[in-house]
């Protein structure tokens, strides 16, 4: 069981609806794992998901252009610090 | 094999001239004299090897790659991935190889060189001659994934990649006069990303962007980089994010989408948004693109100039006198109006695609059952959900397995290092036990029941 606040749970709600992960636990994501690769095993495919999920949610497009796209991505914490920066 | 007669030789380029911009990286211009002097610096050092698997991820370095590897005649592999196990494979049974990258990330086990800086290399008018190739000489091996762990090649010759843009291109009308600009979001490794990113483009005088945008607001910057027209070289899933987020994109020739086939919906819906035509490919890695359609006129693919379809007792096969081997007989199910016409059907029930890769149901089910610990067990694709407007959400395997003792953790990391992540189970499920009926078959019913179901807890 992790520490994650209101704004982590409410994207890893986010992450498990939209990417299908029904067999995942909110209290199963680690907010310091990777999002990609090793911690839930996401691919590119998933990384389009999420931003339209994102962009539906939350009303900001994400972009790769900034070159901070990995950091964005990099954990629960990382996105949900991303969204409550960006959020319209 | 006849790929025209053994003297024909084909350019590199198209008629054009030394000033024609063949690619546009991180804002510079490269023009074709510029390029072929730095294919032919590349060239001198290329390591003395047989074979090159060229990893460049940007688009104008991979050019630069194939060009080289022509010229030094060593034959590019594209394996079905880079997973450990693909690429030792790989390198089991072509030892002389080794790996162009322009990342400081390379496949693991393989010699590697980094694609040098050549900020200073001169254009050369002279060099573009020299750019020119038997219709014959062998420029890939290709590779499927088989039925049994092992994956089948294919030899492809440098003919047959020319007449393949060229028909491709004159699917699409495109005019090699007018020349134009093209952007992708797809690698150029992947057989769709070879012939719409990099030898259409060659064969029609248009500029590649060096980039491979992934998110919609990406695939904007890219498209407005330049002042003329787009052709957008993508896929469902980039063209369903682009329609969800309704960012919408000015500029555009023309939208290419192929790997797989586009829902009416989507194609009418991305129309619409962009103020475009989209095109779609039908291929495979043993054909390469063979055919075309326009969703909003029918659903009917039409094949390119000299490709020829038919039903045989084998299956679905194509012909084309500029294949290695031909016919090539493909796994999809399709009825075949006549010779040049086809549409797809239904689906083999054993062949998976998702997100332009495919696998065999019965290979992925192979490498489950192998592993340790499993007792039964199977891969499943569920029915496709449809979201109306944009399309389909690609969809992932689910798997079912019994195997006490084993944790979800343990067989994942175990299938990762045979299988494509796109096909890791999602969901992976533990079962007491697989429906299987009387004569040991598992029922499509019973596994979307199980699908449905709550997991045991283990």
């Amino acid at each position: 069981m992790f520490e994650t606040n209101d704004q982590e749970k409410e994207v890893a709600n986010l992450i498990i609806e939209s990417l299908n992960l029904e067999d995942t636990e909110l209290d199963d994501i680690d907010p310091e794992a990777a999002l990609f690769k090793d911690g839930l095993g996401l691919d590119s495919i998933d990384a389009l998901e999420l931003s339209m999920a994102i962009s539906q949610k939350y009303g900001f497009k994400i972009k790769s252009d900034a070159k901070d796209n990995a950091d964005i991505f990099a954990s629960l914490r990382a996105l949900a610090k991303h969204v409550e920066t960006n959020r319209v | 094999m006849n790929s025209g007669k053994t003297t024909d030789r084909f350019s590199f380029f198209c008629a054009g001239s030394p000033e024609d911009i063949v690619a546009i990286d991180n804002g510079k211009e490269i023009n074709r004299a510029q390029f072929a002097a730095r294919a032919v610096d590349l060239a001198s050092k290329l390591p003395e090897k047989s074979y090159i698997v060229n990893h460049c991820q940007n688009r104008y370095h991979f050019m630069l790659g194939l060009a080289a590897a022509l010229l030094k005649k060593q034959i590019s592999l594209f394996p079905p991935g880079k997973i450990p196990q693909v690429i030792k494979r790989l390198i089991s049974q072509y030892p002389d190889v080794y790996c162009l990258s322009d990342q400081d990330e390379t496949l693991a086990g393989m010699d590697s060189l980094k694609i040098p800086e050549q900020m200073d290399i001169e254009g050369n008018e002279k060099n573009i001659a020299e750019l020119v190739f038997p219709a014959d000489q062998i420029v890939a091996v290709a590779f499927t994934s088989g039925s049994t762990g092992e994956p089948k090649p294919y030899i492809k010759v440098w003919g047959g990649y020319v007449r393949e843009a060229i028909g491709a291109g004159k699917a699409l009308g495109l005019d090699a006069k007018k020349g134009g600009y093209l952007v992708a979001t797809v690698p150029p490794q992947h057989m769709y990303g070879f012939v719409a990113s990099i030898m259409l483009p060659l064969q029609h005088r248009y500029v590649i962007n060096a980039d491979q945008p992934f998110f919609p607001e990406d695939i904007k910057h890219a498209i407005a980089a330049r002042a003329e027209t787009a052709l957008f070289v993508t896929t469902p899933i980039h063209l369903r994010a682009c329609v969800m987020e309704q960012t919408k994109i000015d500029g555009l020739e023309m939208i290419l989408s192929s790997t797989a086939p586009l829902d009416a919906s989507l194609s009418d819906n991305a129309e619409a948004l962009f103020s475009t035509q989209v095109q779609e490919f039908y291929g495979s890695t043993e054909t390469g693109a063979i055919a075309s359609r326009r969703q909003a006129d029918n659903d009917v693919w039409k094949t390119f100039e000299d490709v020829t379809v038919g039903l045989t007792d084998e299956g679905f096969a194509v012909y084309a006198d500029y294949f290695y081997q031909s016919p090539m007989l493909l796994p999809d199910n399709v009825e075949v109006h006549n010779e040049s016409e086809f549409v797809l059907f239904g689906r083999n029930t054993d062949l998976i695609k998702i997100a332009g890769k495919r696998a065999l149901l019965s290979d992925l089910n192979h490498h489950l059952l192998a592993i340790d610990g499993i007792k039964d067990g199977t891969f499943f694709m569920p029915d496709a959900e449809n979201h109306g407007d944009s399309g389909h959400r690609e969809t992932r395997l689910a798997a079912f397995v019994v195997a006490p003792g084993l944790s979800k953790n343990a067989l994942l990391d175990q299938l990762r290092t045979n299988i494509d992540p796109v096909f890791l189970p999602r969901p992976l499920k533990f079962v007491d036990a697989l429906p299987r009926n009387k004569t040991g078959k598992l029922p499509r019913g019973k596994l979307l029941e199980l699908l449905g179901q709550e997991t045991i807890t283990s």
